[in-house]
C-alpha cells in the first residue's frame, strides 16, 4: 500500500489511486474541468496540476496515480501560477455572457473563476467567434463560444452509449464541438452530456431560457419511468417541474439517466388530473373532489358488503409500496379478488433502461403475495368480468390499456382511481384524482429489489387523494383499517406495517433507506445489487458547490 | 290685547320674518362661511394654503365655493350606519343636537326695542341655559346608538364635560344677573347702556371681567372645541361620539356645532360686550337701529373670531386636566366671583 | 453630552393661563395678519400646476431602453428580477432569431403595486436596459390588472441607451471591450 504526503497530511491508499482520490481522502479539493469519474481520464485542462517533489514539472492530479513516499503540494505559488494561467487561457475566448447563458451560478468555470484566479483579461485582440445556438440535436443546443473542449461530451458518447455522435473539429483556439456530416447527437441518453458540461456550452432545449438556478428548489427523487427507478434530482419552480437530472446512486444508476426518464414527469405536468367525476342526480357526470368521488364509492362498497356481491380490485404495479399494502388489505378485508395491472413492455437497452415499465412490480409481487392471497393478471379479469358487481381500479398513470377498459364495462359499477384522464377515467362512473407519486411520500422497489424513497419533491394538489388514504377511507365501516394504521396514513408509519408484514421488507425502516435506498432480502440475504454501468469506478462525482448554495444564500423562489 | 285673528297673523307673519332674517340669513349664512373661513383661517395661520380648489369653470373665488361643494357631497354621499347600530336613535341623534341650537336665537335680542328679538320672555338667560344644555343629548345618543367603543368613549367624555362646565358657567352667569338685576336679555343690554363712572361702557366685559373669561372658557368646552376637544380626541378614539356618522347626518352635527360657536357668539356679545349698544350712542331713530344691529353683529363675530383664534392657538388639554379644570379652578373661581360681586354690590348699595 | 433644562416653575400668572392665551392668540393673529398681507411664509406647492424639480436621481416609474435597431435591450437575464426584494418582476425569456442577441423576453411585467421603488433593478442590470429616470410617477389605475406594467407599457417611455451593447462584441478590438462585456474578461 503506497504511503503519500499530500499538503503535509500523510495517507495510506490503495495501489493505483489518482493523486486527486487520494486527495479526497484526506480533505484536499483540487479544481478539475474535464475529469469526471464516470468517464475515462482525459487529462486535457491541466486545472488540476499539482507539484510533486523531486519531479521536474507539475503533474495531472486527475491522472498521476500515486507512488510510495510520493510528497504532494496543492498550494504552492507554482501550483497557483499554474491555475491562473490555465483560467487565463480557458478564458481567453469565453465570452463571458454569464448573464445570458443558463449554466450561470452552476458553472465550474465560474466559481473556479472566482476562487482560483479572479484575474482581469490582458486579451488586446478580438475574440474568436464560434457558432452561437447551434443545435446538435433534437434535446442539445451548442454554444461554441462558451465551450472549454474538456471533451467530457465526447467521451461519454463514446464510452457509456458507444454511439460516436460528438467529435473534436479543428485546433487550438478554433477548438470546436461538432457532429460529423450527416450526425445528429440523438441517442436515449443525449441529455446526459448537457449535465456534465462543466459550462454553458450544451444546453437542453427543453430547459434552455426557462428558469435561471438560482430560482429552483431541488429535491432528490427517484424516476418512475421504468422497473430501473433511477435516482434523480427534480428542479422546480413554483410546484412545476422545470428539470430532472440524474443523481449519483452506484447501486442503481451510477452517474446517468435516459431522457425519457426526465420527461416522465410532464405528462403529469401538463395533463395532470386535479378534480374528479361523480354521477349526478340525473345520471350526468359531475365534477368532484377526491373525498366526494370516496363518498360514492364507499357507499356502493356498503351495498356490496349487504348483498353479499363480489368486488375485483385491479392494482397498477406503478402504486407505491404502501399503497400497495393498504390496498392490499383494503381487498383481503372485504373478500375481494385482486388483480395486477401491468404496463406494456417498452424498449429496453443495456445500459439502463428496462423493458418493464411498472416501477413497482418487484415490490407489488412481494407485497401482495403476503396480504392479498387471491392474485391474478389482469388480463384474466376478462373471463369473469360480468360476475363482478363493482370494480375499483387503482391506475396513477394509464398501466390499463383500452381493451381493459373495454372489459371493465362488463361490471355494474366501476370507480377509478387514477392521475391521468384517458379510455379508463371514460370507462367509469366515479373517477376519484390520485395524488402522483412525485407529489407526496412513498417508497418503490426497483427491478433488482432496491427500495428507494420517493421524497414529495412537489407539492399535492388539495383535491387529490394518495392511493393508501382512499384504501384506509374505504375500509369495511372504515374501522379496521383506520385502526390498524392508528389512524396514521404517514407512508413512514405504514411502511412499518408493510415492513412487519413482509419478510422481504423485515429488515427496513423509513428513515434508514434515506436517499440512496436499500436492498431487499431474499431468505436472509441481500439482494447483490451491483454497479450498473460497467467498468467504470464508482466515485461520487465531483460537484462544484454553486455560489448561490453557498453561505451567502439568495432568496428562492421569485 | 286681545288674541283677535288679525294679531295672530301678525304675531306669527312678524315671527316668521324675524326668524329669516335673523336666524336663517345671519346665523345660518354665518355657521355655513364658518366650515370654509375655520378651514381657511387655520391655513393661513399655519403657513398653509387652505382649500382653494372648488371651481365653477375658471372661478374659484379662492375656496369659497367649498361650502357650495360641502353640501353636495355630503348630500349626494352614501349615508352609511352601522349594522348593529340603534337604526332609530342613530338617525334621531344630529338633528336632537341640532334643533336646541337654533331654537335657543329666539330669546336673543339682536337690537333695541321688545320687537327685536323673536321671542320676547323674561326668562331669557333661563331659557337658554334649560334649551342649549339640551344638545348634549344628540352628541350623546348619537355616540351610544353607534355601537362603537371609540363613540362610546367620546359620548361619556362629552357628559362628563357637560356636567361639569354647565355648573361652572351657571355660576359665572349669576355674576351678571347681579349686577344688572334681570335675567331678561333685553333688560340686561339696556342695562349697559350707562357708563362706569361716565367714562367706562357698563358691558360686562367691565364690571365681570372674571366672568368673561370664565363664561369664554366654560361656553368653548361645552362645544367641545378645542383645546377641549377630548370627545372627538382623533388621536384616541378615532373621531369619537361621531366615527360612525358620514354624508348628512355629519353634516348636521358638524353644522350644530358651528351653530353654536355663533350662539356662543350672540351670547356673549349680549351679556358682555354691551348687546347692541354702541357707546354713547342713544336714540331711536330707524337708521339708529339699523347701525346697533349691525354693532350687535360685529361684536358676535368678534366672540366668534375670538373661538377660531383660541381654537388654532392652544393644543388639546389631556382629559384628566379638562376635569380638575373644571371642577377645582373654574367652579371655585365662579364662586369667588359671585362672592366678590355679592360684596361688591352690598358695598355699592351701603355708600 | 446632555443638555440643562432649566424648568421655569409656574406662578400664579401662568397657571390662570389668561396671559398666556392673551399671548398665543396675538401670536397667532400676527402670524395671520402677516400671511394674509405682509411677506408670505406660505410654502404649500400647488402641485399639479406647479412642480418642484427632481433630482437627477430620482427613481420613478420603469422603463426598458431600446437598441438601435429599436429592438428592447433587455436579454431577459433574470438578474433584476433575482436582485427586486419584492418579487415584482416577471419575465419570461425566448431565443432570439439573432444568435449573438440569443435571449430576449416575450413577457416582462413589472407589478407597480409590489414594487417599492428600491432601484435594485436598474442596479443589478447588466445592459442597461431597466431603467427608473424616467421622472414619471407611477400613476393611479382604475383597476389592479393596469398597475401590472408590461413591456410595451415600459417601452412607451423608452430612451436609447447610451452605453456600450453587451451582445455584439467582436466590433469591440481595443481595451474598452474589457467594460463592454459586462465582466473581467
Amino acid at each position: 500500500m503506497p504511503k503519500v504526503t499530500i499538503d503535509g497530511r500523510e495517507i495510506e491508499v490503495a495501489p493505483k489511486t489518482t493523486i486527486l482520490r487520494a486527495a479526497k481522502q484526506v480533505g484536499v479539493d483540487i479544481p478539475v474541468f474535464c475529469y469526471h469519474p464516470g468517464l475515462s481520464i482525459a487529462a486535457n485542462c491541466r486545472m488540476c496540476l499539482v507539484e510533486i517533489e523531486k519531479w521536474p514539472k507539475p503533474q495531472p492530479a486527475c491522472y498521476t496515480e500515486v507512488g510510495d513516499g510520493m510528497v504532494i503540494h496543492t498550494a504552492t505559488a507554482k501550483v497557483k501560477a499554474t491555475q491562473e494561467a490555465v483560467l487565463e487561457f480557458i478564458l481567453l475566448n469565453h465570452p463571458v455572457d454569464c448573464p445570458v447563458c443558463d449554466q450561470a451560478g452552476e458553472c465550474v468555470l465560474q466559481e473556479h473563476y472566482v476562487t482560483y484566479s479572479a484575474k482581469a483579461s490582458r486579451l488586446s485582440h478580438t475574440k474568436t467567434g464560434k457558432p452561437k445556438a447551434k443545435p446538435l440535436g433534437p434535446t442539445v443546443v451548442l454554444d461554441a463560444e462558451r465551450c472549454i473542449v474538456c471533451t467530457r461530451c465526447v467521451r461519454f458518447c463514446e464510452e457509456v452509449t458507444k454511439t460516436n455522435e460528438l467529435t473534436v473539429e479543428d485546433r487550438g483556439e478554433h477548438a470546436e464541438i461538432t457532429t460529423p456530416e450527416g450526425v445528429e447527437l440523438d441517442n436515449p441518453y443525449s441529455l446526459n452530456v448537457v449535465d456534465i458540461c462543466p459550462v454553458g456550452a450544451l444546453t437542453s432545449r427543453q430547459f434552455r431560457f426557462q428558469r435561471r438556478v438560482w430560482f429552483l428548489d431541488t429535491k432528490p427523487s427517484v424516476c418512475t419511468g421504468c422497473a430501473r427507478g433511477c435516482a434523480l434530482r427534480v428542479d422546480s419552480h413554483a410546484n412545476k417541474v422545470e428539470r430532472v437530472v440524474p443523481r449519483y446512486n452506484p447501486d442503481v444508476n451510477g452517474y446517468w439517466m435516459c431522457d425519457a426518464g426526465r420527461r416522465s414527469l410532464d405528462d403529469l405536468r401538463d395533463r395532470g388530473l386535479s378534480t374528479g367525476r361523480t354521477p349526478g342526480p340525473n345520471g350526468d357526470a359531475r365534477p368532484c373532489n377526491a373525498q366526494d368521488g370516496l363518498r360514492v364509492v364507499a357507499g356502493w362498497l356498503q351495498q356490496a358488503r349487504l348483498e353479499d356481491a363480489k368486488v375485483a380490485i385491479a392494482l397498477s404495479a406503478s402504486l407505491g409500496n404502501e399503497d400497495l399494502y393498504a390496498w392490499g388489505r383494503l381487498a383481503k378485508e372485504m373478500g375481494a379478488d385482486v388483480y395486477l395491472l401491468r404496463k406494456a413492455p417498452g424498449q429496453g437497452d443495456a445500459l439502463l433502461r428496462l423493458a418493464d415499465q411498472d416501477c413497482n412490480l418487484t415490490g407489488a409481487q412481494a407485497i401482495l403475495a403476503q396480504v392479498a392471497p387471491n392474485l391474478a393478471d389482469a388480463a384474466q379479469l376478462a373471463d369473469g368480468a360480468d360476475t363482478y358487481a363493482i370494480a375499483l381500479v387503482v391506475d396513477p398513470d394509464g398501466a390499463a390499456d383500452a381493451s381493459f377498459a373495454e372489459t371493465l364495462h362488463c361490471v355494474e359499477r366501476r370507480a377509478v382511481f387514477t392521475c391521468l384522464p384517458g379510455p379508463l377515467a371514460d370507462s367509469a362512473q366515479v373517477v376519484v384524482p390520485l395524488t402522483p407519486l412525485h407529489q407526496r411520500e412513498a417508497t418503490i422497489t426497483n427491478e433488482n429489489g432496491w427500495v428507494q424513497r420517493i421524497g414529495q419533491p412537489l407539492k399535492a394538489a388539495v383535491t387529490t387523494v394518495a392511493p393508501h388514504v382512499a384504501a384506509a377511507a374505504l375500509a369495511p365501516s372504515a374501522v379496521e383499517l383506520l385502526l390498524d394504521f392508528g389512524e396514521k396514513t404517514r407512508p413512514a408509519d405504514i411502511f412499518g406495517r408493510v415492513a412487519a408484514a413482509v419478510p422481504a421488507f423485515k429488515h427496513l425502516t423509513y428513515g434508514e433507506i434515506g436517499d440512496l435506498g436499500r436492498g431487499l432480502t431474499h431468505g436472509g440475504d441481500l439482494t447483490a445489487a451491483r454497479p450498473r454501468v460497467d467498468g467504470t469506478p464508482q466515485w461520487e462525482p465531483d460537484t462544484v458547490t454553486p455560489s448561490y448554495q453557498r453561505p451567502f444564500q439568495l432568496r428562492r423562489g421569485a | 290685547m286681545p288674541l283677535t285673528g288679525n294679531v295672530i297673523l301678525d304675531l306669527v307673519l312678524w315671527t316668521v320674518i324675524k326668524f329669516a332674517a335673523f336666524v336663517l340669513v345671519f346665523v345660518m349664512g354665518t355657521a355655513t362661511v364658518l366650515t370654509w373661513l375655520e378651514r381657511k383661517y387655520s391655513a393661513v395661520i399655519q403657513n398653509r394654503i387652505g382649500p382653494n380648489r372648488a371651481n365653477l369653470g375658471s372661478l374659484r373665488l379662492g375656496g369659497l365655493l367649498h361650502m357650495l361643494a360641502d353640501p353636495i357631497k355630503m348630500l349626494t354621499k352614501e349615508d352609511f350606519s352601522p349594522d348593529t347600530a340603534n337604526p332609530w336613535m342613530f338617525r334621531l341623534a344630529p338633528l336632537v343636537a341640532f334643533v336646541p341650537a337654533m331654537v335657543v336665537f329666539a330669546v336673543i335680542p339682536f337690537g333695541p326695542g321688545e320687537h327685536m328679538m323673536i321671542a320676547n320672555t323674561e326668562l331669557g338667560i333661563l331659557f337658554i341655559f334649560a334649551i342649549a344644555s339640551l344638545n348634549v343629548y344628540g352628541s350623546v345618543m348619537g355616540a351610544w346608538a353607534s355601537n362603537n367603543k371609540w363613540s362610546l368613549m367620546g359620548g361619556l367624555r362629552i357628559s362628563a364635560q357637560m356636567v361639569s362646565y354647565e355648573v361652572a358657567i351657571g355660576l359665572t352667569l349669576c355674576g351678571v344677573f347681579m349686577i344688572y338685576g334681570s335675567t331678561d336679555l333685553q333688560e340686561i343690554v339696556v342695562a349697559q347702556g350707562t357708563t362706569l363712572g361716565g367714562v367706562v361702557p357698563a358691558w360686562g366685559i367691565f364690571t365681570q371681567p372674571v366672568a368673561f373669561v370664565l363664561y369664554l372658557t366654560c361656553a368653548i368646552a361645552e362645544n367641545k372645541r378645542a383645546p377641549f376637544d377630548v370627545a372627538e380626541a382623533e388621536s384616541e378614539l378615532t373621531a369619537g361620539y361621531w366615527t360612525e356618522y358620514s354624508a348628512m347626518g355629519f353634516a348636521v352635527l358638524a353644522l350644530a356645532e358651528f351653530v353654536e360657536i355663533v350662539l356662543i357668539g350672540c351670547v356673549g356679545a349680549t351679556l358682555f360686550l354691551g348687546g347692541w349698544q354702541i357707546p354713547g350712542v342713544h336714540g331711536s331713530t330707524p337708521g339708529l337701529m339699523a347701525v346697533q344691529v349691525a354693532a350687535f353683529l360685529l361684536k358676535t363675530l368678534f366672540v366668534i373670531w375670538l373661538q377660531l383664534t383660541i381654537r388654532w392657538t392652544l393644543p388639546r388639554f389631556r382629559y384628566d386636566q379638562v376635569m380638575r379644570l373644571g371642577w377645582r379652578i373654574l367652579l371655585p373661581a365662579a364662586l369667588v366671583n359671585l362672592l366678590v360681586t355679592g360684596v361688591a354690590l352690598l358695598w355699592v348699595d351701603r355708600n | 453630552m446632555g443638555k440643562l433644562v432649566h424648568r421655569v416653575e409656574p406662578d400664579l400668572i401662568l397657571q390662570s393661563y389668561v396671559v398666556e392665551v392673551a399671548k398665543g392668540v396675538t401670536l397667532v393673529t400676527r402670524q395671520f395678519l402677516r400671511n394674509l398681507f405682509g411677506r408670505k411664509d406660505i410654502v404649500t406647492v400647488q402641485y399639479p400646476e406647479e412642480r418642484k424639480p427632481y433630482t437627477p436621481r430620482f427613481r420613478g416609474k420603469h422603463l426598458l431602453t431600446k437598441r438601435d435597431d429599436g429592438q428592447v435591450r433587455c436579454v431577459a437575464c433574470m438578474l433584476c428580477a433575482t436582485a427586486c426584494p419584492a418579487n415584482c418582476i416577471t419575465i419570461v425569456a425566448a431565443e432570439h432569431r439573432d444568435a449573438d442577441i440569443e435571449k430576449y423576453p416575450t413577457t416582462f411585467e413589472i407589478d407597480l403595486l409590489k414594487c417599492i421603488y428600491c432601484g435594485f433593478c436598474e442596479e443589478a442590470c447588466p445592459c442597461d436596459a431597466i431603467r427608473m429616470d424616467s421622472g414619471v410617477h407611477t400613476l393611479p389605475t382604475f383597476t389592479r390588472r393596469d398597475q401590472k406594467a408590461g413591456k410595451v407599457n415600459l417601452l412607451e417611455l423608452a430612451k436609447r441607451s447610451t452605453a456600450a451593447q453587451g451582445g455584439d462584441f467582436r466590433a469591440d478590438n481595443h481595451a474598452g471591450a474589457l467594460h463592454g462585456r459586462g465582466g473581467h474578461h
